[in-house]
């Protein structure tokens, strides 16, 4: 079954024709609260920046490595190539050397579009690319006296670094067509040094889905599009500034997604005005446990739905946000490979179902056993999907690209799935070796890699386990070679200096041995199994504090226990009135044996404060 | 009434265009100067106390030398202070000075700066700045009629607020509606037409026009105090700021206890979380701690013997509530469930009597009106 529609979508050269309608002029693309950035500034850049494209002699479908932390240029950036036919290979600035260096490799640029730092690191050499570093100065301070003086011009003479260069570069003419055919960019997914995969996006790829994505969330150019997911990520980028783009409509960053300023970034949905979020499960996680008195944030007039991409969204997390914040969660399954969607649970009722992926748009779905035959509905099976937004190849590596590329179009997902008689799907398990942290995919394998070259470790596993907030957290398990050893934090240590803060695991145990099967692999469930009672023991010498807040809170508020969350609080719950919550303490002391301070009591107005606070009384004891 | 109309002016010529036609960055500091302006103008003194109690309960807590508890007590005590010495008008009967008067909205500070430094003590308070803290008290809608609206609140609204067409035409029909309680309802209705109205009924039907004047006095009294808040609320929402709400239809409560979450709601609330929970969390007496957050709420209008009557009346009430819901609990065959039109009665009636205390000049008056209402 498949709901395979042909759309009709703008290409790259009308969707820019369109930055320079009247209209649209002085209407912003980025909204960074401090700063605001308009089409026409848009428009300019991307003609300024052909020119440099035509000085340095590129032509279309050249690969160009971009690394630019600054956001507005990493935009402005994209949006030029994609414009010129260039194929971008974005590179997080913050990737290590190593992995930096594997993926140039496979990647064969001709160029460089990097912040200077990135060029020393990793010691591009400009003779061999063509290179455009990336500079951004402070505005030099005293401006106003130099212009008083009329010495606007820097003293400094030509400059080679951009944006400078601009001031002295000619925009050259833009072509007057991009082949659908054409890269548009390249993502490097999480991977061995040895394994590479770099996931290859047509111009047909990235703009059909994008129309496909406008279609489902029923954006226009009156669409404020907040999205503060880091742009070296596929959904950072392209349901961010290029979605937003795509409509002529503003994409809102204000600030960065951080434990302090939970607050601020739903205060932020107020004030910009913002219409659709784009967010993360993790992130949602967090909102979810941190947001006392903040239950209003999205009932405001403009704000339409939550858009939660990048990794399995918990069902129970997505009933109670939903019903807290009384604002719908639209959540979409997609792969890197697929640009960002294929089935998508909302927001139209007839596609609405908490718990599943919706139902595929635009793409065609089946499930398949481990022969590739498909199944019918209400049977286990890979999810397959095939459609006008499915990559072109890895690059460079066909060896990975036959594994999940059928000759006939269809994509293997890696997820287990099984579709409803009425249509909806639901992600029931996963095949492929790889763990979804924060909406971070990570192939354990790169952390083992990576353990196994310190020269205290004899072998290394890693892999995920289920975590409330981040879906899933890493763990990995070393082995020391005779006669060696290091803790854990100069593990650690090791393993920041050699990956992305994310793939960093969040615990290393070390073991006498890794229990292993006939074949000489690592058996991964023994190894979980074991770990799984290591941990059990420790916890179960004290008391379940979760337990025994929700049964007092169960007796003194007179609600059913299936009712009480952690952020149930004073305000958000009727029995909770000034008497039953004294009511409540004492039958916690009691449960507990011990006894809170007046402070204590005061500041236990949530299931979770109390929960902390009668946590941390116990510790200290 | 002269002052309320100077804010209104005020505020509309000044403060509305100030806080939405200057960069943003400037907006919410020339609400707070034209704040400090207008009151050191019409109030010079108050400004002065407003000054000298915020620095002091905000510096405390820098203070390297004291301890958190030893902090939170100091703050507390200077307000406390401050209030007590005015409140209680001692510096007049000493003689020390003849005509100075309570300062403007010095109960309402005072309470905002408590609530500041027991927050500040729980550390529930997000990253501020002594400039901040300024703002929230240099505010000029809710300075002198409140409500005793939250620093968080304000923090949040600062942060969020922007040009908002609909929030603004809310705020003017709270203002218009502010202006009909107060003047229509309050000054046209209740004090002049029933005024006159019961001076006429008067010779004839003495205990009738002493009950009627009752009810007058308390409903006066509502409608005017929620008539202020209204238009505080508004002119609050002009400026792009959302106060809560201080009043939800008290008179329809059907007990007193639900009374007090209804009338003046700011304050009830402040004494639920200032006096009640504290007291509650250090005693484990509730009985206790209702008794005293009513003679706290009591007190905080007038520091006078007829006002701690007023309040432990209040409390008393609440308390016989309690006892009778607990009775009715564990013999509900014997204590009748009262139908809700008999507990609205009986409250609103608890309620307007008690206010005979607070309306006449003397005890003897007191008993004099209650005994005209028997004769």
């Amino acid at each position: 079954m498949s709901t395979l529609t042909a759309t009709r979508w703008a290409d790259v050269v009308q969707t820019v024709a369109r930055f320079s309608e009247p209209a649209r002029q002085n209407a912003a693309f980025l909204d960074l609260g401090n700063r605001r950035i308009t089409y026409r500034q848009l428009t300019e850049r991307i003609a300024q920046l052909a020119g440099v494209f035509a000085r340095l002699g590129l032509q279309e479908g050249d690969r160009v490595v971009v690394s630019v932390e600054d956001e507005v240029e990493t935009a402005f950036i994209f949006w030029a190539m994609l414009r010129y036919g260039l194929t971008a290979i974005l590179l997080d600035p913050e990737v290590k050397p190593d992995r930096a260096r594997a993926i140039i490799r496979t990647a064969e640029p001709v160029a460089f579009i990097a912040d200077e730092a990135f060029l020393q690191r990793q010691q591009i050499d400009a003779k061999q690319y063509k290179v455009l570093p990336v500079r951004l100065e402070e505005a030099p301070k005293g401006q106003l006296f130099r212009k008083l003086l009329g010495r606007t011009q820097s003293s400094a003479g030509a400059s080679q670094t951009y944006p400078a260069l601009l001031a002295q570069e000619k925009p050259a003419p833009l072509p007057t067509a991009i082949s659908p055919d054409t890269v548009a960019y390249v993502l490097f997914t999480s991977g061995t040094t040895s394994d590479t995969k770099g996931v290859q996006i047509t111009h047909r790829n990235l703009f059909s889905h994008l129309q496909t994505l406008t279609n489902v969330y029923g954006f226009d150019a009156d669409t404020r599009l907040m999205n503060i997911l880091l742009l070296y990520h596929a959904d950072g980028i392209i349901q961010g500034p290029i979605l937003a783009g795509y409509n002529a409509a503003v994409c809102i960053r204000p600030l960065r997604f951080d434990l302090s300023n939970i607050g601020a970034l739903l205060d932020a949905i107020y004030k910009y005005r913002v219409t659709h979020l784009i967010a993360v499960p993790a992130m949602l996680a967090l909102i979810q446990r941190f947001s006392d008195g903040y239950e209003d944030s999205f009932r405001t007039p403009d704000f339409r739905f939550i858009i939660s991409v990048s990794s399995h969204l918990e069902e129970a997390l997505w009933g109670a946000f939903a019903v807290r914040f009384g604002v719908r969660l639209v959540n979409v399954y997609g792969l890197t490979e697929t640009v960002a969607g294929g089935l998508f649970c909302g927001p139209g009722d007839e596609s609405y179902r908490i718990g599943t992926v919706g139902k595929p748009v635009d793409m065609e779905a089946r499930i398949v056993n481990e022969f590739d035959e498909e199944l019918g509905d209400e049977t286990e099976g890979e999810l397959l999907l095939r459609g006008e937004n499915v990559m072109l190849a890895y690059l460079n590596n066909p060896t990975a690209t036959a594994e999940v590329l059928m000759p006939d179009g269809w994509l293997r997902s890696g997820d287990i799935a099984m579709r409803s008689t009425d249509g909806y799907y639901r992600i029931t398990g996963r095949k492929k070796n790889i763990i979804v942290s924060g909406g971070v995919n990570i192939h354990p394998e790169e952390i083992t890699e990576v353990l196994n070259t310190h020269p205290a470790v004899a072998e290394a596993v890693s892999f995920g386990v289920a975590d409330e907030v981040f879906g899933e957290k890493l763990i990995s398990c070393v082995v020391f070679k005779e006669g060696t050893t290091a803790t854990e934090v100069e593990l650690t240590s090791y393993c920041r200096e050699r990956l992305e803060e994310k793939k960093v695991p969040t615990v290393i145990h070390s073991l006498d041995e890794l229990p292993k099967g006939l074949s000489g692999k690592v058996q991964l469930k023994v190894v979980q199994e074991r770990l799984a009672t290591h941990v059990a023991q420790a916890t179960a010498n004290g008391p379940d504090f979760r337990t025994l807040v929700r049964e007092a809170a169960t007796h003194a508020f007179k609600v059913p226990m299936e009712q009480l969350r952690p952020e149930s609080n004073s305000r958000s719950m009727a029995g909770w009135d000034s008497m039953a919550h004294l009511d409540f303490i004492v039958r916690l002391e009691k449960a507990l044996g011990t006894e809170f301070s007046t402070a204590e009591i005061m500041v236990m107005n949530s299931l979770q404060t109390a929960e902390d606070v009668a946590r941390k009384k116990l510790a200290t004891r | 009434m002269l002052v309320l109309h100077t804010i209104v002016f005020f505020s509309l010529l000044l403060l509305v265009p100030a806080a939405w036609l200057l960069p943003e960055r400037w907006q919410i500091s020339a609400i707070s100067l034209l704040t400090a302006a207008f009151l050191l103008y019409v109030a010079p003194i108050s400004a002065l106390m407003l000054l000298l109690t915020a620095a002091a309960s905000y510096w405390v807590f820098k203070s390297a030398w004291l301890r958190p508890a030893g902090a939170v007590l100091l703050a507390i005590g200077q307000a406390v202070a401050v209030w007590m010495v005015f409140k209680s008008e001692w510096p007049t009967h000493a003689g020390w000075w003849t005509q100075v008067g309570v300062p403007l909205g010095l109960s309402y500070y005072t309470f905002r700066q408590i609530h500041y430094a027991i927050e500040r003590y729980k550390q529930t308070l997000p990253h501020h700045t002594w400039a901040d803290y300024l703002r929230y008290l240099f505010f000029l809608p809710t300075m002198l009629v409140g409500p005793i609206n939250r620093f968080p609140d304000f923090l949040r609204d600062v942060r969020r607020r922007r040009w908002d067409a609909a929030l603004v035409s809310v705020g003017l029909e709270r203002v218009l509606y502010g202006y009909v309680k107060v003047v229509v309802l309050g000054n046209a209705l209740f004090t002049n037409h029933l005024g006159h109205l019961l001076t006429a009924l008067e010779p004839q039907h003495p205990a009738l026009a002493t009950y009627l004047g009752i009810l007058r006095f308390a409903g006066n009294a509502y409608v005017q105090f929620a008539g202020y808040s209204d238009i505080a609320i508004g002119l609050s929402l002009l400026l792009g700021f959302r106060t809560g709400e201080n009043f939800a239809a008290p008179f329809l409560a059907p007990n007193l206890n639900d009374f007090w979450k209804r009338y003046h709601i700011s304050l009830s609330q402040w004494c639920r979380d200032y006096v009640f929970s504290p007291l509650l969390s250090l005693t484990r007496r509730p009985m206790l701690a209702i008794a005293a957050s009513m003679l706290v709420l009591g007190l905080w209008h007038e520091w006078s013997g007829r006002y701690l009557v007023w309040g432990a009346l209040q409390g008393l009430g609440i308390l016989f509530w309690h006892q009778y819901q607990k009775f009715a609990e564990k013999r509900p065959n014997v204590v009748p469930v009262l139908p809700v039109w008999l507990g609205v009665f009986l409250t609103l009636h608890f309620y307007c009597f008690s206010c005979v205390i607070i309306r006449e000049p003397s005890w003897q008056a007191v008993a004099h009106t209650f005994y005209r209402l028997l004769s």
